[in-house]
C-alpha cells in the first residue's frame, strides 16, 4: 500500500452482537452515527445500523464510536474491541450450553409445576414461562454453582407472581416449630412398625397421592414437594421459596403431618388399613 | 415402646433427631454417627427410618411427571427465536492523498439461527 506522509488511514473493525428477546425493553430509535471523522475533506459516512426481527417488533440500533487513528503517520489498522458482548459466549453457544445443563430438568419442573397449578395447562405454560425467564439471565448464573435450585427458583417466584394471584388463597399462619411437636412423635407409636403402615399406603393409586398433595394448603405442599420429592436442603428451600428456613422446617412439619393424615384416612376408606372400630 | 436393650443414645433422642437426620440436616458428625450406630443395633429406630424412606419413594414414585410433547416444542421455539444472533462488522479504509480520496466500507453481516 503506497501512501503518502498526510495520508490518513481509519480502519476500524467492529463486532457488535446482541440477542434478540421477546421481552426486551422499548427499542431505541435508530441512530446516525458519525464515522471516520478525519482530516480536512468531508470523510464522513454515515452508517446506520438497524434491524428488525420479526416484522418490526425488535428494532435496534448500536452507534460505532467513530475510531481514528490519533497520530499521522499511523498506519497501523486500529482494531477495537470495546464492542464485543462482555461475555465471549456467542447466544448459539449459550443456547446449546443451557439446552445441555438446564432442559434435562424439564420433566422434574413440570412435576413441581403440575404439583403447584394443579393442571397440567397451567403447568405447561409455568414451566415455558420458567424456561424463558431461565434462559434470559443464563449468561448471569454463575457455572458450577446450583442450577436445579436455580430453576426451582425461578418456577416458584414465577408461580407466586403470576398464578397465585390468580388463585387467592387464605394464608396459614406459619409460627415457628414447636418443640412439644417434635416431641410428640418421639416415641415409637405402633406395635406393627411404621414401615407397616407405610406398605398399606403404598397400595394407594398415584392418583389418591396425588389429590392428598392437592389438597395440602399451597406453601405446604411446596415444602414437603421440594424436601421428600427432590430432596432439597432445608437452606435449598429457604431460598427457593424465600423464606427463613425456621420458617421451612414449620411448613414441612405440618406438611408431612397433614399429608399422612390424608393419606391414612384414604387408606382406611380403600379398606387398606384397618380402622381402629374394626379391630375390636 | 422400645426395643428393649439398653443404648447409648435413648431412642427418644434418636427419633427426636431422626427426621433431620434423613434430611440430612445434623451438622454435627458426632451426632450424625451416634445415630447412624444406634439405628444400626435398635430395630424399632431403624424401622422408622425405613418407613420415612418408603414414604418418599412413595411420593416421589406418585408425583414423577413426563412432560408433553407439546411443552417441549414450545420451550425448543422459545429458545430458537430468544437466540438469534446478529452480528455486523464493518471495515472502514480511507486513503487520502493530495490527489485523491479512495475510501473502502465493508460491511459484514451474518444472522445466525438454528
Amino acid at each position: 500500500m503506497v501512501t503518502s506522509g498526510n495520508s490518513r488511514k481509519v480502519v476500524a473493525s467492529k463486532y457488535l452482537e446482541w440477542s434478540h428477546l421477546p421481552c426486551l425493553p422499548p427499542v431505541r430509535a435508530a441512530r446516525r452515527n458519525r464515522w471516520g471523522t478525519s482530516g480536512n475533506k468531508v470523510n464522513r459516512s454515515i452508517v446506520d445500523l438497524n434491524m428488525s426481527v420479526k416484522s418490526g417488533v425488535v428494532t435496534r440500533a448500536k452507534d460505532l464510536e467513530s475510531t481514528d487513528s490519533q497520530s499521522n503517520g499511523s498506519l497501523e489498522p486500529l482494531a477495537r474491541n470495546n464492542a464485543i458482548a462482555k461475555n465471549n459466549e456467542s447466544p448459539t453457544q449459550r443456547k446449546a450450553r443451557f439446552e445441555k445443563d438446564a432442559l434435562p430438568f424439564l420433566d422434574a419442573l413440570y412435576s413441581a409445576a403440575l404439583r403447584m397449578t394443579k393442571n397440567p395447562e397451567d403447568a405447561q405454560d409455568l414451566v415455558q414461562e420458567t424456561y424463558a425467564k431461565a434462559f434470559n439471565s443464563f449468561h448471569q448464573f454463575e457455572e458450577g454453582t446450583n442450577l436445579r435450585a436455580w430453576l426451582y427458583r425461578i418456577l416458584t417466584t414465577t408461580f407466586i407472581n403470576i398464578y397465585r394471584k390468580n388463585q387467592r388463597q387464605p394464608k396459614i399462619a406459619d409460627g415457628e416449630i414447636e418443640d412439644w411437636q417434635l416431641a410428640k412423635s418421639a416415641s415409637h407409636t405402633s406395635d406393627q412398625g411404621k414401615s407397616a403402615e407405610v406398605e398399606a399406603l403404598e397400595n394407594l393409586p398415584d392418583g389418591d397421592i396425588k389429590r392428598a398433595m392437592q389438597s395440602l394448603p399451597e406453601e405446604f405442599r411446596l415444602a414437603v414437594y421440594l424436601a421428600d420429592v427432590e430432596g432439597f436442603s432445608y437452606k435449598e428451600i429457604s431460598e427457593i421459596m424465600d423464606t427463613p428456613s425456621g420458617t421451612v422446617m414449620s411448613r414441612l412439619h405440618r406438611g408431612r403431618k397433614l399429608l399422612r393424615d390424608l393419606l391414612t384416612d384414604y387408606a382406611i376408606e380403600s379398606g387398606y388399613i384397618k380402622s381402629a372400630g374394626d379391630d375390636k | 415402646m422400645s426395643c428393649g436393650n439398653p443404648h447409648q443414645t435413648p431412642c427418644t433422642d434418636v427419633l427426636h433427631a431422626l427426621i433431620l437426620f434423613i434430611d440430612g440436616e445434623i451438622e454435627d458428625q458426632r451426632v450424625s454417627h451416634a445415630i447412624e450406630f444406634h439405628l444400626s443395633e435398635c430395630p424399632p429406630c431403624a424401622d422408622e427410618q425405613m418407613a420415612e424412606y418408603r414414604f418418599r419413594n412413595l411420593l416421589s414414585r406418585s408425583c414423577a411427571e413426563t412432560a408433553p410433547q407439546e411443552l417441549r416444542q414450545r420451550i425448543a421455539s422459545d429458545l430458537a427465536v430468544q437466540s438469534i444472533s446478529w452480528s455486523q462488522s464493518i471495515t472502514y479504509t480511507e486513503i487520502s492523498t493530495d490527489t485523491f480520496i479512495q475510501t473502502h466500507v465493508e460491511i459484514r453481516e451474518s444472522y445466525e439461527q438454528e
